[in-house]
């Protein structure tokens, strides 16, 4: 799934590690959603959103061709 | 945070009980083997002591390097507790427990067989083999699982 975790991400001046550490996750898994390998459970989708201040919808991009990867 | 340092603090404790246990079983083991003279091979005990205290000392090295620093210690307990490797971990385990699964029945069926005379019996030999590939086998596919799961997720 397309999502803009980077750019938000980038656009706060956070490092990869920083975003792990408040979201509770591994900097691999932050990595793996940057580069939309892996697809987050709700409860960190959520985590994510509210950190940047967006929904969810407007971090993670769903589209039915995606929808299950 | 404080939650944190809780789970460490009981993963240190868990080390420790490993460790007491481990040397516990392996004084025991030596005692059978050493004292008791019992029929059995106690080194079996003795062995199983090693493995737990083995365990239990690498647990509690791990926690206590993180003890004491907070950052560390919140990175470990996330690493841990990270839903990808979890779900990465769940993955690997279920595949290892179907070609268990798979290595059971499969023996299983050889030996239905061989009591009915359709296949030859193992021999002692062969079946100590199998049991231990038995046991070998779904642990390697459970490290491969994850490994493969870390390099494609």
């Amino acid at each position: 799934m397309e999502n803009r975790l980077e750019e938000m991400r980038t656009h706060k001046g956070l490092t990869q590690q920083e975003l792990a550490d408040q979201v509770n996750v591994s900097r691999q898994t932050i990595i793996s959603l940057e580069r939309g390998r892996y697809n987050p459970s709700i409860i960190l989708a959520f985590r994510l959103a509210r950190l940047f201040g967006i929904t969810v919808e407007e971090l993670f991009l769903y589209s039915e061709e995606n929808g299950n990867g | 945070m404080a939650n944190n340092e809780q789970y460490i603090q009981n993963r240190v404790r868990a080390g420790w009980g490993l460790l007491v246990l481990g040397v516990i079983l392996f004084t025991v083991g030596l005692a059978l083997q050493h004292v008791f003279d019992v029929a059995f091979n106690a080194r079996i005990v003795s062995g199983l002591g090693i493995f737990f205290g083995g365990l239990g000392l690498a647990q509690m090295v791990r926690y206590r390097l993180v003890q004491n620093d907070r950052t560390a210690a919140t990175r470990l307990v996330n690493a841990e507790r990270d839903e990808r490797s979890q779900m990465i971990r769940a993955q690997a385990g279920s595949r290892a427990f179907w070609v268990s699964m798979g290595l059971t029945y499969a023996a299983l069926m050889w030996l239905s067989f061989a009591a009915s005379g359709s296949l030859p019996a193992p021999t002692p030999d062969a079946l100590w083999f199998f049991l231990a590939a038995a046991v070998v086998i779904p642990f390697v596919v459970y490290v491969a699982g994850i490994m493969l799961g870390e390099k494609n997720s």
